[in-house]
């Protein structure tokens, strides 16, 4: 049997991750949760659901921890196995697959606003760089502390660091950067005490002020170095002379175009990130008797747990320890608190990114337990959900009603939710691609990029001021055709829009661009050589997106959303449903909308789905009765059976000849010449091929019901 | 008093609906708008005067995202340091200077109110551009609902198919409905070149079947649907009704902007806000009430003096083809135009020649919908750092929208939690912007 078409619970485990919790440690840590519970249920009287069925339990399961509903093999061979610790190991081969990994990913870009478009750094595609980063991180597991502990200590080039995208994401608003820290990893919202002391809450300005002064200090422009070391170099060419001279040779064509020339050539260089001292002071307009404005403020923590600068230690260093470590008050309350909503559909504190003082679980107990095993995990995220996953309330069906947020809920069971848009998405996809978690970005292409600007920095960085001087003075000249053509585009482009020609001002728009990409050329090659990669430093890098024979024939568009540019482009399938803009954190919604409906009805996505060659068809084709085929695409898209009543229901639509069978054995007459039996033969089986799309067709149209139905796109 | 105001608001809410229905119903106000002024003459308009017959019937609401800076737009300052290098420009409306980023509009200032002095004291984003969408702080146990969604409520859908509101550019977390009821939902529109996406029935697949594919898909759903009767669950069916009628509507091709003449579409701008907002003229046109169009990049920390030339020739272009064009066709008198934003930005330049965040002053602009032209209204003092004449809070200026189109400003509608809401808070219009 071919591996690839196994489901995944019964491939042998390639690749085994250190599990952080024993067996029996496991087992106890199951069993406290499921404890604290049982007592809640019966304090509070709460009648437990049933649990659902092991088909629907499945589904769920899939949902949570693979990120898309579960494919008719895989379900099916679930429901067929008779292994007593079944559930185990879908659970633990679950949480170790690339599907879970995808689905993580997703609530990172979430939570980060990931975008592969970036304003900070756009020149040189700096957001595919973070976005790429990020994604190493999840495949790797790096527990929850580390990965915010190397966000706000980032420092370098997001080659040497792509955790600098953290900073370029909010290059020149480092105010901003720190409400934004605050909101995400200690689920406390500052912004407001950003302009005047937060109205609701306990936060003052001056606070605010104190914490932000940790990373106020964050350059998000660099290569300054190299710059000044050039700068001293021309200026110790011009000593002696006056300073009018001085003055004149500054202003002289020459030195303009080798300022220019200088420019160019550090521009792969120019972004990343740097913590310096610069003081943050207040505003001029500070209000309050604590302070005058404009008066700098010293750094302090907004809790009581102190920050402590070890010797040798740099301020922010100290600050991503303080903010970190299992004694802040918040952290890690704030993560599990994060992650049990992400299984259970609610927070034991909601909101979950608006804690105050007086902030009271639902469960408290249950808080506290949950704070304490994230820290026995040692923030090990796949660890914590592998556990969640085993709770004795993640298996019940969800109650008929959801609490609004004032009141406290206390976890019978998972909340009714929709599916979110790129469990959506990517349930589609696995219904209309083969091995839809293995459909992956060329990453190869985004480390070659990593490699070329590595290679371009030692280069750069390994020449003496002499020899940098040469090179401008080289560039200058190589460059002084295409500068003057650019020059003269502008001038054009400048025309062109007072006589609000748009047509010219398109066409020269882009030939502007065309240009700026060979005065590129012109610089990487001069300082790398004539063979170097330039599309590496600008722009994606090339195809992320190769030819995989594996998909030979399938839909160019069908990728996990994961694999997508990320947020996916206004008007996606994904944006309909609501996946964050990735303006702020946690910006995703569920709510109902026309587009959605309309879409559900009339989308693109149908053609990849009833290709002939998708999962879903494949197996439609292989089933041969009626009721077969009814079942298939139950089992495919709600994944259970079909009752018989809704089976009867279904038989209905069909026409007569859909489930009137096909007579495959048509015999050809003996007597017919050679070449007519051929032409016979043809046209038998291109009626045959024809009666069997026929019949096909109709149960599309079953499909469809299906995916209309609610069933679909809730999980329950 | 509690109780004679439910009264009277039940009687309101009764004589409203006739006109209301005869506006929907007939397609034109038969009951001319004097049916509004007799209503506020029922002793429930107090903000308004027994005169006052509103004109605008819809809305087309601009909305600058980022936080649009005053400085270098509608509030010049330049001779001044804070003024940076943004000149003035005279207008063809005396007394009205705008920046010289805006040329076009210049020719038009005879038809807009400049509001100069605008403040609030939401310096962020999110909770500056929620609040000006809705007239109320954000909070995180209830979404207000955003202006549209007000309207359709208050005033009902004038077109039976088409949705009531449509937001073009939104992002995903516009308030959208809010509390109300999904039927309420303004449409989110992506992309206006693309118009309604997913409007058209599959290949090959006719309307018997669709109905017959959908009567399945209901039965299927029967006890599912019966055991989760909740409204995340049942707005989905609203949806798809909502959806459906729109498929079959005769006013599809209001979406459709290649029926507009090239010369038509290039006047507004080739840029999706250009044409969003040739969308938002084909669909008041139709009646649909309230569309929002949205221009993002405002946000302008750094490299302010040539980001906002930028942003600025995309507005330019777009809202003066559309003055021109709404008052060639005669709408500009039943069509208000509001351009919002969630504040300003700080008179000091920083290190970045950019501009930060500022709500303390910040301007906005209305036009037609029966407001007077060439007016400025409000000001700020020779930096622009403060409002020194005519504050207007957020609230006021929704108010005035909301009183430019006759809805009751003291109408309270209960949220699900019971807890009372009207659609411009505690907010008074501006009467005299009329």
């Amino acid at each position: 049997m071919n591996l690839k078409l196994m489901p995944i619970f019964l491939l042998p485990l390639v690749i085994v991750f250190g599990e952080k919790l024993s067996k029996q440690e496991f087992e106890v840590e199951v069993d406290t949760i499921n404890k604290i519970l049982e007592s809640t249920y019966q304090k509070h009287e709460v009648r437990v659901p049933e649990k659902l069925d092991d088909a629907l339990f499945v589904r769920r399961l899939y949902i949570k921890a693979a990120g898309r509903i579960p494919t008719h093999d895989e379900l099916s061979s679930y429901l067929s196995s008779s292994s007593k610790g079944k559930k185990n190991q879908l659970i633990n081969d679950l949480v170790n697959s690339s599907a879970f990994d995808s689905q993580m990913f997703n609530w990172w870009a979430d939570l980060l606003r990931l975008k592969t478009r970036m304003r900070g750094g756009n020149q040189i595609g700096a957001g595919q760089l973070y976005v790429h980063w990020v994604k190493e991180q999840v495949g790797k597991n790096i527990p929850f502390d580390e990965m915010a502990y190397n966000l706000v200590t980032a420092e370098g080039y997001p080659w040497e660091d792509g955790a600098v995208g953290y900073y370029l994401r909010d290059a020149g608003m480092p105010l901003d950067n720190m409400s934004n820290t605050t909101q995400i990893f200690l689920g406390t919202q500052m912004v407001c005490a950003q302009c005047h002391n937060h109205p609701f809450d306990r936060w003052t300005q001056m606070e605010y002020y104190q914490m932000a002064s940790y990373t106020y200090g964050i350059n998000s422009s660099k290569g300054g170095d190299i710059q000044s070391k050039i700068k001293k170099y021309f200026e110790k060419q011009t000593k002696g002379l006056s300073s009018k001279d001085k003055q004149k040779k500054a202003t002289s064509k020459e030195a303009q175009a080798l300022r220019r020339s200088v420019q160019e050539m550090l521009r792969p260089l120019r972004y990343g990130a740097t913590h310096t001292n610069r003081k943050l002071t207040l505003p001029h307009d500070y209000q309050y008797a604590d302070a005058k404005p404009k008066s700098e403020v010293s750094a302090s923590p907004i809790f009581d747990n102190a920050i402590s600068q070890k010797d040798g230690e740099s301020k922010v260093h100290a600050y991503g320890e303080w903010l970190t470590t299992p004694e802040n008050p918040r952290f890690t309350k704030v993560i599990a608190n994060r992650i049990w909503k992400k299984v259970f559909g609610r927070g034991l504190v909601e909101p979950i990114d608006d804690w105050r003082d007086d902030t009271v679980a639902s469960i408290p107990e249950l808080l506290d337990h949950l704070g304490q095993l994230m820290v026995r995990v040692d923030y090990d995220l796949r660890e914590f959900q592998r556990v969640l996953f085993q709770v004795k309330a993640f298996e019940n069906a969800s109650p008929a009603f959801i609490p609004n947020i004032e009141t406290p809920y206390f976890f019978e069971a998972p909340l009714l939710e929709r599916m979110s848009a790129e469990q959506i998405w990517d349930s589609l996809v696995a219904l209309s691609i083969p091995e839809a978690d293995d459909r992956k970005q060329n990453s190869k292409t985004i480390e070659n990029r990593l490699s070329r600007f590595q290679e371009y920095q030692d280069e750069i960085y390994s020449l003496n001021a002499d020899r940098l001087a040469k090179l401008a003075r080289k560039g200058a000249k190589a460059s002084k055709d295409i500068n003057d053509q650019m020059e003269d585009i502008q001038k054009q482009l400048r025309e062109a829009q007072e006589a609000d020609d748009r047509e010219a001002v398109a066409r020269l728009r882009r030939e502007y661009g065309q240009a700026r990409n060979q005065q590129r050329t012109v610089f990487a090659k001069l300082v790398m050589g004539p063979e170097f990669e330039v599309k590496s430093l600008y722009g994606n890098g090339g195809n992320i997106y190769n030819k995989n024979d594996r998909w030979k024939g399938y839909s160019s568009q069908i990728y996990r959303a994961s694999e997508l540019q990320t947020p996916a482009q206004p008007g996606h399938f994904l944006q309909e449903f609501g996946q964050s803009d990735r303006e702020i954190s946690d910006n995703a919604n569920r709510d109902a909308s026309v587009t959605q409906a309309l879409t559900l009805l009339n989308g693109t996505f149908y053609g990849a789905l009833f290709n002939k060659e998708s999962p879903l068809m494949k197996k439609l084709t292989e089933a041969t009765s009626p009721e077969e085929k009814i079942k298939v695409l139950f089992f495919s898209i709600l994944n259970r059976e079909p009752t018989k009543e809704e089976l009867k229901m279904c038989m209905a639509e069909l026409s007569q000849a859909a489930t009137k069978s096909i007579d495959y054995n048509q015999k050809i007459p003996e007597h017919l010449s050679k070449e007519k039996k051929k032409v016979l033969k043809k046209q038998i089986e291109k009626k045959l091929a024809w009666e069997k799309f026929n019949r096909t067709r109709e149960y599309f149209a079953i499909a469809w019901s299906l995916i209309n139905t609610r069933q679909f796109s809730f999980v329950q | 008093m509690n109780i004679n105001f439910s009264l009277f608001s039940d009687e309101l809410n009764r004589r409203r609906f006739v006109s209301l229905a005869a506006k929907s119903f007939l397609g034109v106000s038969i009951l001319p708008w004097a049916s509004h002024s007799s209503l506020s003459g029922a002793g429930l308009g107090l903000n308004r005067p027994l005169n006052h017959a509103p004109k605008a019937k819809n809305v087309i609401y601009l909305y600058m995202s980022g936080g649009m800076t005053h400085l270098d737009t509608f509030d010049p300052k330049s001779g001044t340091e804070t003024g940076g290098p943004t000149q003035t420009i005279k207008t063809n409306a005396d007394g009205v200077q705008l920046a010289e980023n805006l040329p076009l509009l210049a020719n038009h200032a005879d038809k807009i109110a400049v509001v100069r002095g605008m403040t609030s004291t939401k310096g962020a984003h999110q909770q500056g551009n929620y609040f000006m969408h809705t007239s109320y702080a954000q909070r995180s146990t209830i979404v207000h609902p955003s202006m549209g969604a007000w309207m359709t409520r208050l005033d009902g859908r004038f077109n039976p198919t088409l949705p009531g509101a449509v937001v073009v550019g939104g992002g995903s977390r516009h308030p959208l409905s809010g509390f109300l009821s999904t039927t309420h939902q303004p449409l989110a529109v992506g992309n206006p070149n693309e118009g309604l996406k997913n409007i058209k029935r599959l290949w090959g697949m006719t309307e018997e079947k669709f109905e017959q594919g959908l009567d399945l898909s209901q039965r299927l759903d029967r006890s599912f649907t019966q055991k989760y009767n909740l409204e995340k669950v049942n707005a989905y069916s609203d949806m798809y009704d909502d959806a459906v009628r729109l498929m079959k509507s005769k006013d599809l091709k209001a979406f459709d902007l290649k029926e507009e003449s090239e010369s038509t579409r290039e006047s507004y701008g080739s840029d999706n806000f250009g044409q969003g907002v040739l969308l938002a003229r084909r669909l008041v046109e139709r009646q649909v009430r309230f569309v929002e169009v949205q221009l993002g990049g405002w946000d302008t920390h750094q490299n302010n003096f040539s980001r906002v030339p930028e942003r600025c020739a995309i507005l330019d272009q777009a809202l003066s083809a559309l003055l021109d064009d709404l008052s060639k066709r005669g709408l500009l008198e039943e069509t208000l135009i509001v351009l919002a934003t969630e504040f300003g930005r700080t008179p000091n330049i920083n290190v970045n020649d950019g501009r930060d965040h500022y709500p303390k002053a910040f301007s906005c602009m209305l036009a037609g919908g029966g407001i007077r032209g060439g007016q400025v209204w409000g000001s700020t003092d020779e930096e622009g750092r403060e409002v020194i004449e005519n504050k207007v809070e957020i609230p006021d200026f929704n108010a005035t929208i909301a009183y430019t189109l006759g809805l009751p400003l003291d109408e309270i509608i209960y949220s699900p939690t019971r807890r009372p809401f009207t659609l411009s808070d505690k907010g008074q219009p501006l009467t005299q912007l009329i």
